[in-house]
């Protein structure tokens, strides 16, 4: 009896606690997912906010990585879903298959200041004709290499697949068996195919008018074979090896081949240079390089697409003012300043432009952008990492480097399955 | 003759026993060394972290050794700061706040239904016994949005009770069915000789069956309890307040894509997380243990 007791007046105190929360003014939920950089950057642009605008309360909601897109669903499936949002890249056809899961932010032009944005690059967040996401930061694969291996080997920094592919063997005869010029996490065995038939072809996988993949059989299994040659010449580490290291999709700070310094470089988003050279210490050093050519390559090839995008809800009853703290977040030099770089290099033109003339980035990071920014990149389809798209090509990739499928058994299923795939997510 | 004969066959003998002696202990080192090393095997991973939660990060990744090499609490400090507005001892209460009210709901209801359908005959007790335990088989995915929708309706939504009322009405059918096979296990008699003294079924409840199960009870609070504090999934989806966050969820806070993060930090928090369980576990370790042997289930 006693502890009912005790339980009636924690029950009161729950919903106590949601009445009041519900009394409040204006509020506005915005909700993002980050570390812990990102978390004390946004909760101070927000304090700063309401100190700006007084009639508006905002309730900051932010996790960790994990679990957010689960919750973001159900919420989205709710309708109890935070008026401004993070939203990941690839998320959004999953809510917004004809472009109403979300409101579309072009109505919002008096608040929200989109000429800072690149026009091709707002095309990335809109869904048949209407904006649904506005592109928070841009970014792109850039190799990257530790110069100490390439130092102790008596060669230069790779500027060409060529000297890539020639730096394995010296690799292997003077460093040892264990070191390799380039190493393969996660997805980058199907990176490096995708770099390379874009390189030949100058067509992305799949067309982001039409969302059908636009390489040929052909095509495809020329950058397969390019694949297993990188892993035969012993330029990259195959699968075996990376799973008995700790497995294939440990990220390269957390490899104790990386940290030691028996991977001489990697194929990675040029936003998460930090992550990967804080392990590296004071003796090694992290270089983003413009990006190695093959001959006759029809166009540099890069893969660059937008991070996350900021959406607002549909449901929201305060769209308007969800949009003064997007714009306030994207285009205010007091946010701009505050935030930095916790979301990478900002899209927004002002915001970029702030940041590196008074070098709030870091050098590298600013480097390894601008290649990202200039080089040539066709676009990309919002399909290109739909998640079921993404199973495809690491199961496939994983199968052909334990030689389980023949390239042209890998080019098939990459082409009819992910049609598949590409079909049913469009329809 | 006779006395020199005996003699020997006494050293003999004695060789004989410092022999088996010797093979006694022999095999009884290489079974303790066995022992020891899987134990030690095993209990690596937990040695490990509470080592690792000491170091400074780089060395986290590059020493295999649990061992720190210098030992630092900054990890401590700094992790239980965190990167939100607040401190892990909102994080901490909220975990109990959420707890407590829980385990008891459980304990209680669980209770109240094992009895049920252990000691009573109704209509349709067949059919739904079945249903109870068909939702042992209900993947938890395929009920997650209709009860989001159900708590929306409500108005439950960040706040504890979606945590706590389905409690009250014993949603988790293990914990039923491992008191109803206690319960199974238990003869009547005493029951009985209650009712015949008049005691009416809800005194025979409390006054017999309770004490008797107590060993039951303490399993499936200790059980509910420490899901509990692991549980991710549901305060996730239900709670949207970081106020409200309990340490399942603070833990991850810091685990981004993109940043690097300070993994003694998260590291030592996770140590701190696992005290509550342990320490609750090593205190009811007795009727513990005891609850899942007569239940014949394997925890």
């Amino acid at each position: 009896m006693r502890y009912l007791s005790v339980l009636a007046s924690a029950l009161a105190g729950g919903l106590f606690a949601t009445a009041v929360a519900a009394a409040d003014p204006i509020e506005i939920r915005m909700s993002w997912w980050g570390g812990d950089a990102r978390h004390k950057q946004t909760l101070e642009a927000i304090r700063a906010f309401e100190a700006k605008n007084p009639g508006i309360k905002v309730k900051a909601e932010y996790t960790g990585w994990q679990g957010h897109l689960e919750r973001i669903t159900t919420q989205i499936a709710g309708g109890t879903e935070p008026d401004l949002m993070q939203i990941n890249w690839p998320w959004l056809p999953l809510f917004s298959k004809r472009g109403d899961g979300f409101a579309d932010l072009a109505q919002f032009k008096d608040v929200l200041d989109l000429g800072q944005f690149d026009k091709a690059l707002l095309q990335t967040g809109t869904i048949k004709g209407k904006l649904n996401g506005l592109p928070v930061s841009i970014t792109g694969r850039v190799y990257m290499f530790n110069p100490v291996p390439y130092q102790k080997a008596g060669l230069e920094i790779p500027k060409t697949w060529d000297e890539l592919i020639s730096a394995g063997a010296v690799f292997k005869t003077k460093l040892g068996p264990e070191y390799y010029p380039l190493d393969t996490t996660d997805l980058n065995p199907w990176y490096a195919v995708v770099h390379y038939v874009t390189q030949m072809t100058g067509k992305s996988f799949i067309d982001p008018e039409s969302d059908e993949i636009a390489w040929t059989k052909d095509e495809l299994i020329k950058g397969l074979e390019f694949y297993v040659m990188l892993e035969d010449k012993g330029i990259i580490p195959n699968y075996q090896k990376t799973s008995a290291e700790g497995g294939n999709r440990l990220e390269l700070h957390q490899k104790k081949a990386w940290i030691e310094g028996r991977l001489g470089g990697s194929y990675e988003w040029d936003s998460v240079w930090q992550k990967f050279r804080d392990p590296l210490g004071q003796n090694q050093d992290l270089i983003p390089v413009k990006t190695l050519m093959l001959k006759g390559a029809k166009s540099e090839g890069l893969l660059r697409k937008p991070t996350m995008m900021f959406s607002i809800s549909r449901n929201s009853k305060h769209k308007k003012e969800a949009a003064l703290l997007l714009n306030y977040l994207m285009n205010d030099p007091e946010a701009i300043k505050i935030l930095g770089d916790s979301r990478g290099i900002p899209a927004s033109k002002v915001a970029a432009d702030l940041l590196i003339n008074q070098g709030l980035v870091t050098k590298q990071v600013a480097f390894a952008h601008d290649i990202v920014m200039k080089g040539g990149a066709p676009q990309l389809s919002t399909f290109f990492e739909h998640p079921k798209m993404q199973e495809l090509y690491r199961s496939t990739m994983e199968q052909l480097s334990y030689r389980k499928i023949t390239i042209k058994q890998a080019a098939d299923i990459l082409i009819d399955e992910g049609g598949d795939i590409l079909a049913k997510a469009t329809r | 003759m006779r006395h020199a004969h005996l003699a020997s066959l006494s050293a003999e003998a004695r060789a004989e026993m410092r022999r088996t002696e010797r093979r006694f202990l022999a095999s009884a080192a290489v079974r303790y060394a066995i022992l020891i090393a899987c134990g030690f095997a095993m209990i690596y991973p937990l040695l490990w972290l509470i080592g690792a939660s000491f170091k400074t990060n780089h060395e986290i990744f590059t020493e295999i050794g649990f061992i720190p090499g210098s030992p630092t609490v900054e990890g401590y400090i700094e992790g239980w700061k965190t990167s939100t507005e607040y401190t892990f001892t909102r994080f901490f209460a909220n975990t109990f706040m959420i707890l407590i009210p829980k385990v008891i709901a459980t304990a209680f209801s669980s209770v109240l239904v094992a009895y049920g359908f252990a000691r009573f005959d109704f209509p349709g007790k067949r059919i739904l016994f079945a249903i109870l335990i068909g939702t042992l088989l209900l993947p938890n995915v395929v009920t997650r949005i209709p009860q989001y929708l159900l708590f929306r309706e409500l108005g439950w939504l960040d706040s504890f009770l979606p945590l706590w009322v389905p409690q009250m009405f014993a949603v988790d059918a293990f914990f039923v069915f491992m008191l109803i096979q206690f319960l199974r296990g238990i003869p009547r008699d005493m029951e009985e000789a209650a009712m015949i003294d008049g005691c009416k079924p809800f005194q025979v409840l409390l006054y017999i069956v309770i004490p008797i199960l107590k060993p039951a009870i303490i399993s499936v609070c200790l059980f509910q309890f420490m899901w509990s504090m692991n549980d991710f999934l549901g305060p996730l989806i239900y709670i949207s307040s970081v106020a409200k966050y309990p340490v399942a969820l603070a833990l991850k806070m810091s685990i981004s894509v993109t940043e690097s993060f300070e993994w003694n930090r998260i590291l030592s928090m996770t140590v701190l997380a696992l005290v509550p369980s342990l320490v609750v576990f090593f205190l009811a370790q007795k009727y513990f243990i005891e609850g899942i042997a007569t239940t014949g289930l394997k925890g």
